[in-house]
């Protein structure tokens, strides 16, 4: 039997949880335990069966914590802040880039910028003949050196600024440190944390000790996963002393590890850095007990290793997020001169959005610190919070009962892609209604749009996003009437 | 008769990487490594482990596209045998094949992105 053991994703180009389904049983058992009053029984399924089905009715609460988290630390303000600023630099050189002449386009544009006109004849050497003796003839941009100065003309200044940006993702994204013996800790690491321990609270509500405890079980047994990675991590410090872990105490390790502000601490508040600092300073110290009292905790903490406290952190996102859409408003003038209104509109709705959702996150949780770290009250305070979008994506579009025509009668639904298999238009992913909070600031709609937009700017930029469905999909429906075909730079 | 050659990124784990590796120092003369790096944060590109590699090869001379896809697939194969969710990125200028253990694909599919991509040398 084939199982699947990730169903959910979060990705903050989609602005909202994913589910993931890749294979018809596990739909089915979804499909099922959606409709039923009671939770379906798991004991009788063989072992990995089980875990599948586990995972499926858990895999929400996991994805909105991950969606939750989002709004309110300062690593992912920053991170979606350089992004859309990123891809409104790239969207001022769409016109350029795609203007007549050229029919190629050779992508990541990093690193067919870094190569010299004889690196890039040698590139252009592997790619197929074309009909008729015609050339191969790339988009023109200039040669640029890593690590160059600002050039002086404007399609340079536009790709330097693009690239300095993707670069200082980088930079908050992947921490050295943290990458050692074929083990990574790296910052998205830390967010799994909340989320699995919120996703093993859903099961011990739903299915009881039993049945979290054979999920946990199964987890650790895995060789290598990121979920794995940092629970044994955490209950280590527990395990050396022969207590049960708290599930509080780690969830709270894991938010004071998030809520760090750059501000304040520099490259200290990287989430690795923070959650390595407090892992230390709890082996040496002790761990505490759970009090009912986050902020005392907190601010034990912050205290103790001088660092930025957890409500400078969650002020530093709200403003961060703010700061993003103050960029964008000062400039869609000159995206809209370029484009046309459509997208600098998009992009002002999103970021307005995005922030009016880190405010109302930060108002929620530093209203109630409590009711967020400890994981059972957290399940009960869902509908304080931010509203998810719930996007569904069925691998291959592989259910049959479920046509375009069909799925787009259904109030509330927004179709993403859809493919024509017999004379049918199969969904392959759409958002539908979520409601567990009426708290929501972006519309599915725009939700899509931006991730389409994202994913091209992946295409086009980034050298380790490509690989992703998502982008490759898009970037083939964007050339598909186009010109140009893009090309992959190998270096 | 002419002779076809098709320059190929793959990304793979390291058990991957070294019977690819080995394939070409058995066979010099139609297998060349161009480069090799590690990819930095291999989680990021949807592999489970840490670290993944990523070569550039050129595939020339006495290999063509059957024989080249048959091996792959026979790497491939064997590896997800052992590992519950495997994957393996094919790459050419012009395409992209992922090999991932939830989608099947076929020896005959890999086969043709392999003859896609090639391009003429004599």
């Amino acid at each position: 039997v084939s199982i699947q053991q990730d169903f959910g994703g979060f990705d903050p180009s989609f602005l909202g949880v994913t589910l993931r389904f890749g294979n018809e049983r596990a739909f089915n058992f979804y499909k099922a335990y959606a409709a039923s009053e009671n939770p379906l029984p798991v004991s009788h399924l063989s072992s990995d069966e089980r875990f599948e089905a586990l995972s499926i009715t858990s895999v929400m609460a996991h994805e909105t914590r991950h969606f939750h988290d989002f709004f309110l630390t300062p690593y992912s303000a920053r991170v979606f802040g350089k992004r859309v600023r990123m891809l409104a630099e790239l969207l001022q050189m769409l016109p350029h880039l795609v203007r007549d002449g050229p029919n190629c386009m050779p992508v990541p544009l990093v690193k067919w910028c870094a190569l010299n006109e004889q690196q890039r004849a040698t590139q252009l050497q592997w790619l197929p003949p074309l009909p008729d003796g015609v050339s191969w003839i790339p988009v023109d941009v200039p040669y640029m050196e890593i690590g160059a100065t600002m050039p002086a003309d404007a399609m340079g200044q536009l790709l330097w600024a693009t690239f300095r940006l993707r670069n200082e993702i980088t930079d908050l994204a992947f921490q050295p440190a943290g990458h050692a013996n074929g083990q990574t800790i790296q910052p998205w690491q830390i967010f799994e944390l909340p989320a699995i321990l919120v996703q093993i609270n859903e099961i011990l509500w739903t299915y009881g000790e039993t049945q979290a405890g054979f999920y946990v079980s199964y987890l650790e047994q895995a060789e290598s996963n990121p979920y794995t990675t940092m629970l044994r991590r955490t209950r280590k410090l527990w395990d050396d002393r022969d207590r049960l872990m708290d599930t509080t105490i780690a969830n709270a390790m894991a938010a004071w590890s998030l809520l760090g502000s750059y501000a304040k601490d520099q490259w200290k508040a990287c989430p690795t850095e923070r959650y390595a600092a407090l892992w230390l300073h709890l082996k040496a110290t002790g761990i505490p007990e759970w009090n009912d009292n986050a902020g005392e905790l907190f601010q034990a903490w912050s205290t103790a290793l001088h660092l930025s406290t957890v409500q400078d952190g969650m002020n530093e996102a709200r403003q961060s997020y703010a700061n993003t859409q103050i960029a964008i408003d000062s400039k869609a003038d000159q995206l809209a001169s370029i484009l046309g209104s459509d997208y600098s509109s998009l992009l002002q709705r999103l970021t307005s959005g995005v922030s009016q959702a880190s405010q109302h996150m930060v108002d929620a949780v530093a209203g109630d610190l409590n009711a967020y770290i400890a994981t059972d009250a957290y399940t009960h305070s869902v509908h304080r919070y931010v509203n998810p979008l719930l996007r569904k994506i069925y691998d291959g579009g592989m259910l049959a009962g479920l046509s375009a025509e069909e799925a787009s009668r259904e109030p509330g639904n927004v179709i993403e892609w859809a493919y024509e298999q017999d004379g049918r238009l199969l969904v392959e992913s759409r958002v539908e209604p979520y409601n567990v909070s009426p708290h929501t600031f972006v519309t599915a709609e725009d939700a899509l749009e931006f991730s389409r937009l994202s994913a091209l700017g992946d295409f086009l930029i980034s050298d380790t996003d490509r690989m992703n469905l998502d982008v490759q999909r898009t970037a083939s429906v964007f050339f598909r009437d186009s010109h140009l075909r893009p090309f992959e730079v190998f270096v | 008769m002419s002779e076809t050659a098709l320059r190929l990124k793959i990304i793979a784990d390291s058990e991957f990487a070294d019977a690819l590796k080995a394939e070409a120092v058995a066979r010099p003369a139609d297998l060349v490594i161009e480069s090799e790096r590690n990819e930095k944060d291999a989680t990021k590109l949807g592999f489970d482990l840490a670290d993944a590699v990523s070569i550039v090869a050129i595939v020339k001379g006495a290999i063509d596209a059957a024989t080249f896809a048959a091996k792959i697939y026979g790497w491939w194969h064997d590896s997800k045998k052992k590992k519950p969710r495997y994957k393996v990125i094919l790459q050419t200028p012009l395409r992209t094949l992922e090999l991932h253990s939830n989608i099947p694909v076929t020896q005959a599919e890999i086969q043709r992105f392999l003859e896609a991509s090639a391009i003429k040398t004599k």
